[in-house]
């Protein structure tokens, strides 16, 4: 039931994991969100694997879930707003116990979030890589236990403004 | 006995014949008294003469008779809609084989309808649209009913001449259909037009040259535009028209001043009209960038010549208007003819030229056209000449033709060539403007600087799209595309080239917006011309962006259905490069060539839903369609059929949507066994998954199921935002290989939102799991290995995690 809370959102969700392909759709039927349906060799979720950014490109992400958002009348003003809370979200990491890294990259916002709960060695490490790549301003906040990395970047001018 | 017998015999024969069309048996079958078609049209013009004066009657005409005055006209029309309708059924198959027979029967219900109202632009326009598609057999048809109608001209009969004059100017109109792809019919009518003896039958002799004049103009115009040795050519039959105008359209004696010609035209309506034919040939040539001056002066010659008849009128008025070069020259006739009010028209378009306004121009230009029309109509019926008004009608239809091409001229040249000499020329034209308070007031406004780009041109031809009847817009399909495939070059140059890309792409993209709401065949042209290498983006990325970029109202307004079949016809001519389904709302799918392959349009039935130009959903559907580019294109069809047929239930209670669906879904499936490339035990569970849902009691279960949570879910996860939570607490419950750090990485794009994880991947009742709303979460538990979307394993995380949404919730 959980996971049908992003049809609120969303009017198609796509599931590649270990062979599966399907979506469910629910523009034409409520019903849509039980009924999945076989979709073979999507491009789209290709070319997102592969814009992947760089620290985590090689890693396998072996399951990935592709949302197509819902647009309504004024939808560029509600995405920005539904954008900035999704981008404010990333704390939960806090609050969990397995996983271990959350990236948030929006490219409609320009700006991403890398979260991490590791050591102080990675830290580094990932302070590192990420400065190499002129990603911007990297600040580190930590609590007692958990280290919270936040990487802020903005896209220069010069970038292609229809991004 | 014979004449009434011949006449309503033959019309018979042609109902029946459109009733064999429509049925959609081989018309090639079809022998009417052991004739062949062909031979029964032939007979028919050769009778025509009988059929004239036996329709013409007065008796006949009156609706008392029950036979309505434009009834091949109505048989036409229905041809043509079954026409149109077989195109967009199986545009590739047989209907175009067909397709040259069927054209020859409208020419034969054209001409029967033209002698059935002599003077009716609706003939006319039946007409344009049989030109459409030429063909060899008609021309030499037209040629022999010519031969015939000529004759019997000689033979001088004054009583049959306005028939006559009827029927050679209707196949003239469709030869000049024919003449689009062959410029020695030109020559031939020129030398025919020529070789009229001078001193025979008066009425005769002005009909002849009159046809054969007016012919060769209306010719000319497809070979004057670009090409500067048509131009010169042009030129010289301008020269020869003019004077075999003066020759047979007026006695000898009557060449004098311009005001004399102005009242022989007065007089004799029909050289008139020959008149106004120089007067577009003069302005396509003037178009092709020809020496203005002489060009001018014959343009002013035939702008006076023509200055008493309505409908010369109603076309000089239209092309000056429109007609960027000869702005000046043109307002000043005007003048004479109509007065300041024109001035102050001619003022309020200056600026609107001068603000760089398009929509301005288009919006004064309409309403110039209205005005002129009404203005028109009304010295028609003060005159009391019905015949006048008629040809007022046929004027106009037949001088926006002309503007298109007029337009065109002036579109090349301006995409052509930078501001410079346009700018001379407008110094220039500022100078003589010989007559009075006009001229002076003009000088108030700053010289228009035009500017080398395309947009004014632009808006104001597809603006001249709008005034355009839709038969017209078929017959001129090709200049419209090839117009439009300068314009989108011209901005697809300025893209590159300029400095404020931003600003030119926006207004191409403004530009194809327009031209996609005129006329679905300048749809065809925006994507003909956007498929060239030069082009930066693929059209149906631009028409996407577009879909986004402007109000959805706006593409209710576009005949899409139309736009599709347009298309249609376009792509057969050139093999798609990738295959992209495209179903047109006859339902037919129709492919069309794709350079990226990532981006499709659906096509939903407009009078159901404007289309949705969707990047991310159609990307998926398009990459089904590279999956299955053996041609399948059935599938996707069942797929859209199934989609529609959900929206229009969607409505309704969920049983009788599932009935529905599970019908076409049955199909859909067989398509997807029959094509699959692989069919791996996912692609299988998924297909099991489907039928559950559709068949058996677990279906019902899970339809009453989603009913009944639904407002629950909506009610329970108000906060937008709450997917995030859902999606990173799905993650972390999954089952992660050892040595593996758990990753989450979210891509938020403006559409879409993607999640990764590098966690073990799905398990078949994973699947299971997440294709249900009931059982998912304690299954998902139970079943030992999770997975982003079902399980929620117990402990501290999820505690706190339902802590943090119940604060979350509670602040927003």
């Amino acid at each position: 039931m959980g996971f049908k809370a992003i049809f609120n959102v969303a009017y198609q969700a796509q599931v590649h994991s270990r062979g599966y392909h399907f979506y469910f759709d629910t523009t034409k039927h409520q019903l849509g969100m039980v009924m999945p349906t076989w979709l073979e060799n999507d491009l789209r979720i290709d070319a997102l694997r592969g814009s992947i950014a760089s620290p985590w490109h090689d890693k396998h992400f072996e399951t990935s879930l592709l949302l197509k958002l819902k647009t309504d009348d004024d939808s560029l003003r509600k995405r920005m707003q539904l954008f900035r809370r999704c981008m404010d979200m990333d704390y939960v990491l806090l609050f969990l116990g397995t996983l271990e890294t959350i990236i948030l990259d929006n490219s409609f916002l320009k700006q991403r979030k890398v979260l991490s709960k590791t050591t102080e060695d990675v830290d580094v490490q990932q302070c590192t890589s990420l400065s190499e790549s002129d990603l911007g301003v990297s600040e580190a906040t930590g609590t007692s236990s958990l280290a919270l990395q936040s990487v802020t970047f903005r896209s220069s001018l010069c970038c292609n403004r229809r991004l | 006995m014979h004449r009434d017998g011949s006449g309503l015999h033959l019309l018979r024969r042609l109902e029946e014949a459109c009733l064999q069309i429509t049925d959609g048996r081989s018309f090639d079958e079809w022998h009417p008294q052991g004739h062949s078609f062909l031979q029964f049209v032939d007979t028919m013009a050769t009778e025509s003469e009988q059929l004239a004066s036996l329709l013409g009657s007065k008796s006949l005409l009156a609706p008392s008779h029950g036979r309505p005055v434009d009834q091949g006209a109505q048989l036409l029309q229905a041809l043509q809609e079954q026409i149109r309708h077989r195109k967009g059924l199986d545009v590739r198959t047989d209907t175009l084989r067909k397709l040259p027979t069927i054209v020859c029967l409208c020419c034969a219900v054209a001409i029967l309808s033209s002698l059935l109202c002599p003077n009716s632009p609706r003939c006319v326009n039946q007409f344009s649209f049989a030109l459409h598609r030429p063909l060899p057999q008609t021309e030499s048809f037209i040629q022999a009913c010519l031969n015939n109608q000529h004759g019997k001209s000689r033979a001088g009969n004054p009583a049959r001449s306005q028939h006559d004059a009827t029927v050679i100017m209707a196949c003239l109109r469709f030869q000049y259909g024919i003449a689009c792809v062959d410029q020695k019919t030109l020559q031939a009518y020129v030398e025919c037009a020529n070789q009229q003896p001078p001193r025979s039958d008066a009425s005769a002799t002005s009909n002849a040259a009159s046809v054969a004049t007016s012919c060769a103009a209306q010719l000319v115009p497809l070979f004057a535009t670009t090409d500067s040795a048509h131009a010169d050519a042009s030129l010289d039959l301008l020269r020869r028209l003019s004077t075999l105008d003066h020759n047979g359209g007026y006695d000898d004696d009557e060449q004098g001043t311009d005001i004399d010609r102005a009242d022989a035209s007065k007089a004799r309506p029909t050289t008139g009209t020959s008149g106004v034919d120089i007067g577009i040939l003069a302005s396509n040539v003037a178009g092709a960038e020809a020496p203005l001056i002489p060009v001018n002066d014959r343009f002013r010659v035939a702008m006076t010549q023509s200055g008493g008849d309505a409908a010369a009128t109603v076309g000089g008025a239209v092309v000056e208007v429109t007609h960027h070069q000869f702005y000046h020259h043109a307002a000043i006739r005007r003048q004479q003819f109509t007065g300041n009010a024109e001035t102050a028209l001619h003022r309020r378009l200056r600026q609107a030229m001068a603000r760089g306004s398009a929509d301005a121009v288009a919006s004064i230009l309409t309403a110039a056209a209205v005005d002129n029309q009404s203005l028109l109509a009304k010295q028609c019926a003060a005159r009391g000449d019905e015949s006048l008004q008629d040809a007022l009608h046929g004027g106009v239809t037949q001088f926006t033709l002309a503007q298109i091409s007029a337009s065109r001229g002036t579109l090349s040249t301006t995409i052509g060539y930078t501001s410079g000499p346009y700018r001379d020329y407008f110094e220039e034209a500022r100078i003589p403007t010989a007559s009075g308070a006009g001229a002076e007031e003009w000088d108030d406004v700053p010289l228009f600087e035009y500017s080398p780009r395309a947009e004014i041109a632009a808006g104001v031809f597809l603006h001249l799209l709008c005034l355009l009847p839709p038969v017209l817009r078929v017959a001129c399909s090709e200049m419209i595309v090839d117009t439009l495939q300068l314009v989108c070059d011209d901005v697809c140059g300025s893209q590159l080239n300029s400095s404020d890309a931003d600003e030119h792409s926006a207004f191409a993209e403004h530009v194809l917006l327009r031209a996609a709401l005129h006329c679905p065949l300048a749809m065809c042209g925006m994507f003909r011309a956007l498929d060239s290498p030069t082009a930066t983006a693929h059209p149906v990325v631009i028409l996407q962006r577009l879909g986004v970029c402007f109000e959805r109202d706006a593409w209710k307004r576009i005949d899409l259905g139309r736009a599709f079949q347009a298309i249609a016809q376009w792509s057969t001519r050139r093999p798609p490069t990738v295959a992209i389904g495209l179903q047109s709302p006859g339902g037919a799918t129709v492919m069309v060539p794709s350079v990226q392959g990532h981006s499709d349009i659906t096509s939903e039935d407009t009078t159901r839903a404007p289309p949705e130009f969707d990047t991310s959903k159609e990307s998926k559907e398009s990459a089904q369609r590279n999956e299955d580019d053996n041609g399948d294109d059935s599938k996707d069809e069942n797929d859209r059929t199934m989609m529609e047929s959900g929206s229009a239930n969607g409505n309704e209670g969920v049983e009788d949507g599932t009935n529905d669906g599970s019908d076409m879904q049955g199909a859909t499936e067989d398509e997807a066994i029959a094509t699959a490339t692989s069919m791996t035990p996912q692609w299988r569970h998924i297909q099991q998954l489907r039928e559950e849902r559709y068949l058996g009691s677990e279906g019902t279960h899970i339809h009453v199921m989603v009913q009944r949570l639904l407002p629950v879910a909506s009610k329970l996860y108000k906060d937008s935002a709450h997917f995030m939570l859902e999606l990173i607490q799905n993650s972390n419950d999954c089952r992660y290989e050892t040595g593996v750090s758990p990753t989450l990485y979210m891509q938020f794009t403006k559409e879409e939102v993607a999640v990764h994880c590098n966690e073990v991947g799905f398990c078949p009742q994973n699947v299971s799991d997440i294709c249900d709303i009931t059982r998912s979460e304690k299954l998902g538990m139970e079943g030992k290995v999770s997975h982003p979307a079902t399980a929620i394993s117990p402990g501290l995380d999820n505690v706190s995690l339902s802590l943090l949404l119940v604060v979350l919730l509670d602040i927003s």
